[in-house]
């Protein structure tokens, strides 16, 4: 999946500012947006620690964990907008989103968050499941968040889309 | 009439507490008791007349003791496999040896919880099952009142020589012609303790001047509290047991002539332990003991063991009872022991059987009225008849073979007649008072609808309520038929007005949405009980989440006031521009005035940067302390085992770091708190925790670092009181005395968290009273688990009630330990009292809206809880809602 995204954000990347499409320029690009990967991914993964993970021990799933996450919502970030920061920022803060592609890229990053979020409540159930170990049922609720990010994106366009056009203008 | 919200939800809270104590007087039942003991008794029963005229039997004294001496050795939290498992047949030679061919019976004795030491050692003497609200009446150990077996054994003239944890000294003071009570208060020493008992056998053991002699051993519940079940520890103190064990056996059959009854040994424990080493709960480890009989009455055993048989810890009092000829106590409901006495002729065995079932079937007249009802009772008459009908025969000697059969046959009636008999009267014990517990749902439900209805009203600006309560209040159904049309009236006068009012001036913010999903989420998951048990999980992760809500918040108010900012300066720049046009004419000196509005503007925007960095950076803070706090006490029930910076630091090696972090921790607070006081009080709190860390010093918890050698471990009496005398105006100073050392930076991070919160969250950002309340209540509630409480009633530190104290005083004990325990909601509490009130001159009536929230936040868990537990009754965990 992750290899998938390199080649998906190497691809689509260069499309939104096109101006000045000089080889370095690219490659300077797509460098910052490595340095933006992994720092999100560590942001992450301080977040989920200060949420009470484990701090020593599993520390590679914790992680892993993070670059799930950051996969799920940074990594679509870069390829709509780029490393852009001040773009996020008014992506991202209220009644900013400029075009469907803004709103579709907050629908799949708030689901993706909110299914980890979520997918933290089995975890103290006594239940004894094997997927009930710490990384997994998070993994998963941030998976199927996103996978139900992806549904509702269109539909919640599809029902709005008047006042959409409206705004737009 | 009209009422403030904030006397309104004064009200409400009240009458909850009525409701509460209503529902907790029906929820904890008294337990089964027969009738006084001072009271006449009726004398033992005579065996059952044969039916039929003629022949009578003579028995109707008390059979004669099986026994002559006996010997009980308690083992504090020895668990069944300690002495039947792999480690028992590693470290415990000699028991293996015994259980395996000796002349021994042994069984796997379930103890009922609370597995703690104290109604253990009163069901083992008594035969009672202790109730939950025993705990509670408990911590007091004062003598015991009951109709116990050392009384029996006292009265009918045994001597009997106690060793061991002075608990039972307490229980039984005066009982005993010679004891040495061991004190279970230092749990780090687990060598002494038993030296203690042991130092006394050798002599004991040589005289022949008493008849029961009770060994109590702690060292291994120590053991088990310090460095869990599994710790290297176990193995040497097993052995230790084994020896001493040997030794008794070995002197009380060398006493044992050709004429005399022989001699009996008990080996049982009170509890057993967790894999953690703690005990309380009701989990299998901690539940089933061992429990073992040798003596050389009983025949050789010819095999091995395969798994011992289970019986009742209970059973232990009306089997000793019988084993040395006293009466069974009165409120026993335990089953005699059948294996214990087999090797006695079928017309004793079946006596003995009568004699349990006599005192049980006297119980059940006494505590069921419709004792005749009951399937007990009907076997046991059968079981009786039967045993006339033996006896007759007996009497008319039949030949050996028939009475051998018939008297099988009238064994086994009996033995089930009482276990029917005993099962239906511990059924008594878990009967709940529905009609008390009802009534007192129906009080909270009803207040909570009151409050829920009233919100809007309450909420709205002027925090004012139209409260009809002229009405004449005689009846109590008048009155709740009055609470409920005053809710129904609120909620029409309140639908009209609510609408053209608008409250709310637009969508809610995610700060709302997340207040009010984790509060009904938190609400849903009591329905789970696991939930119920890591409950600190949930709040942990609420408080957490609201945290980066609130960092969110932050950023949007910044950058948004950037973007303000940015409009307000065109604005300025052009009203200055204009200024210009303006003044050219009028010939000011318009440079001058530019460049002073310059500079004022640049060095805002200086203080408005650090300001916004501050604000940006204080959830992150908060989230660390956080989670340092999470670390340091690990509390629950399924992670309570990992380790944690509290066995680090509280374990002998650190005394030195934990010193200091208790220093550090009182200086912190000195820091944060001595800005609000004024010169005396800041004296005062100075003077005061120094106290605290003398206190500390001289309990033998921290050092000073130039007192090398504290040998004398005082109590620390003075310094406490020394403490008490400063700290009499200051409420925090109070507080920090009564936690442990270890926790006292739990207390440095709550009033770091105060501090960031109003400076840089609360203040700026401008929350309207609710959300405050409700933000403080669930930071109060994360910080009661950060101390290491839990839902769990063992976790409660019963230490705090005599910090200060000379010995027991009930209540003071009881004021301390519970104001240790909710500290941290408590302090919470007042601080946002602090709070509304120094905000009261901005809000007129955020006070009442405070008050209101808090009521009602309150009310709703308490009133899902006991919703829940009248739909799940059998509940474990006791839960305590203040």
């Amino acid at each position: 999946m992750f290899q998938y995204y390199c080649g998906l954000r190497s691809g689509v990347k260069p499309n939104p500012s096109s101006k000045r499409s000089s080889f370095a320029h690219k490659i300077s690009r797509f460098l910052k947006c490595c340095i933006y990967f992994f720092m999100s991914c560590i942001v992450f993964h301080g977040i989920i620690v200060l949420y009470g993970a484990p701090l020593i021990e599993s520390v590679l799933e914790t992680f892993l964990f993070a670059v799930l996450l950051s996969t799920f919502t940074t990594l679509n970030c870069l390829c709509m907008l780029g490393p852009n920061i001040q773009a996020w920022i008014r992506v991202f803060s209220k009644n900013g989103a400029m075009s469907i592609w803004d709103n579709s890229l907050q629908i799949t990053t708030m689901c993706s968050i909110v299914g980890a979020w979520l997918g933290a409540f089995p975890i103290p159930l006594d239940w004894d499941r094997p997927w009930q170990v710490w990384p997994i049922s998070c993994s998963l609720g941030a998976t199927f968040g996103y996978v139900a990010g992806l549904i509702i994106a269109p539909l919640w366009i599809y029902w709005n889309r008047k006042q959409l056009t409206y705004k737009s203008r | 009439m009209r009422l403030r919200s904030g006397t309104f939800a004064c009200c409400c809270v009240l009458l909850e507490a009525l409701g509460v104590a209503l529902f907790l007087r029906g929820f904890f039942p008294l337990p089964v008791r027969s009738l006084p003991r001072r009271e006449a008794r009726s004398g033992p029963p005579a065996e059952p007349a044969p039916p039929g005229a003629g022949v009578s039997s003579n028995w109707t004294k008390i059979p004669p003791p099986l026994f002559r001496k006996a010997v009980i050795v308690l083992i504090d939290a020895l668990r069944a496999d300690f002495v039947f498992g792999s480690k028992g047949k590693q470290f415990m030679p000699y028991v293996t040896q015994l259980v395996d061919k000796g002349t021994s019976h042994s069984f796997i004795a379930e103890a009922k919880p609370p597995t703690v030491t104290m109604p253990r050692i009163k069901a083992l003497m008594t035969g009672s099952l202790p109730g939950f609200i025993d705990i509670i009446m408990n911590l007091n150990s004062s003598a015991l009142l009951e109709d116990n077996l050392i009384w029996q054994a006292k009265t009918a003239g045994k001597r009997i020589i106690f060793y061991g944890d002075d608990t039972w000294v307490k229980l039984f003071p005066k009982y005993f012609v010679e004891y040495d009570g061991t004190t279970s208060f230092f749990v780090s020493d687990f060598t002494e303790v038993d030296n203690n008992v042991t130092r006394h056998l050798d002599t004991v053991l040589k005289r022949e001047d008493w008849d029961i002699l009770i060994l109590h051993y702690l060292g291994l519940d120590h053991i088990g509290h310090i460095s869990g079940s599994n710790s290297p520890l176990v193995g040497p103190k097993l052995q230790e047991m084994d020896k001493i064990l040997k030794k008794i056996h070995l002197s009380l059959l060398s006493k044992e002539g050709e004429a005399s009854l022989p001699n009996l040994l008990v080996v049982c424990s009170d509890h057993g332990m967790s894999k953690t080493g703690s005990h309380g709960g009701s989990s299998e480890e901690e539940v089933h003991t061992p429990l073992l009989f040798v003596s050389s009455a009983f025949t050789k055993r010819s095999g091995s063991l395969k798994q011992p048989e289970l019986v009742q810890q209970i059973d232990l009092a009306a089997t000793l009872a019988i084993g040395l000829g006293l009466p069974i106590s009165r409120n026993s409901i335990g089953n005699l022991i059948l294996p214990v006495i087999e090797g006695k002729t079928m017309r004793e065995q079946l006596r003995f059987l009568h004699l349990n079932g006599f005192q049980l079937i006297q119980l059940l007249q006494a505590n069921v009225p419709a004792y005749e009802k009951d399937p007990g009772f009907e076997h046991f008459k059968v079981a009786e008849k039967s045993h006339g009908n033996w006896i007759r025969l007996y009497l008319e000697e039949n030949s050996s073979e028939v009475l051998l059969n018939l008297g099988k046959k009238v064994l086994k009636q009996y033995l089930e007649s009482l276990k029917i008999l005993s099962s239906s009267l511990s059924k008594q014990v878990a009967q709940y008072d529905m009609y008390s517990m009802m009534v007192g749902t129906t009080i909270i439900l009803e207040v909570l609808f009151l409050l829920l209805l009233s919100l809007p009203k309450a909420l709205s600006s002027r925090a004012e309520f139209e409260v009809p309560l002229s009405s004449p209040l005689f009846s109590l159904m008048f009155y709740l038929i009055c609470l409920m049309l005053c809710a129904v009236h609120i909620f029409m006068n309140n639908k009209l007005p609510a609408k053209n009012s608008a409250v709310s001036n637009s969508s809610w913010s995610e700060l709302d949405v997340l207040i009010l999903a984790g509060t009904l989420g938190h609400v849903l998951s009591l329905g789970a009980s696991s939930f119920i048990e890591e409950e600190h999980q949930t709040w942990y992760f609420l408080i957490n989440t609201l945290c980066l809500a609130v960092c969110q918040e932050i950023c949007r108010h910044y950058f948004l006031l950037k973007e303000s900012d940015l409009q307000f300066s065109t604005v300025l720049k052009q009203s200055v521009e204009n200024f210009k046009e303006t003044g050219h004419f009028k010939q000011v000196d318009v440079p001058a005035c530019d460049s002073k509005l310059n500079k004022f503007a640049t060095s805002a925007e200086l203080r408005k940067g650090s300001e916004k960095w501050i604000g940006l950076a204080s959830p992150w803070i908060i989230l660390i302390c956080c989670r340092l706090l999470r670390s340091l006490n690990q509390t629950g029930v399924q992670w309570a085992h990992r380790p944690d910076f509290r066995h680090w630091l509280t374990s002998s090696e650190h005394k030195a770091e934990l010193s200091l972090l208790a220093a550090i921790s009182l200086v912190m607070i000195f820091i944060l708190v001595q800005r609000r006081c004024s010169l005396v009080s800041k004296i005062a709190m100075a003077l005061g925790l120094l106290g605290i860390y003398s206190y500390r010093a001289a309990i033998g918890n921290v050092v000073f670092p130039w007192q090398q050698s504290n040998k004398d471990v005082s109590k620390g009496i003075i310094e406490a009181r020394f403490v008490y005398v400063f700290v009499l105006g200051i409420i925090f100073t109070g507080t920090k005395d009564l936690l442990r050392p270890h926790n006292l930076p739990v207390l440095v991070f709550c009033l770091l968290i105060q501090l960031i919160m109003t400076r840089c969250i609360w203040t700026p950002l401008k929350f309207d009273a609710a959300q405050i309340t409700i933000m403080h209540y669930w930071f109060g509630q994360a910080f009661f688990y950060f101390q290491g409480n839990s839902n769990s009633i063992t976790t409660v530190d019963v230490s705090a009630g005599f910090v200060g104290l000379d010995n027991y005083v009930e209540i003071p004990a009881i004021f301390l330990t519970t104001f240790a325990t909710f500290a941290g909601p408590f302090l919470w509490a007042i601080h946002l009292l602090c709070y509304l009130s120094s905000e009261g001159s901005r809000h007129s009536a955020a006070m009442g809206h405070g008050c209101f929230c808090y009521a009602l936040i309150h009310s709703i868990p308490v009133a899902v809880y006991i919703i829940l537990h009248v739909f799940y009754l059998p509940s474990k965990s006791c839960k305590a809602y203040a």
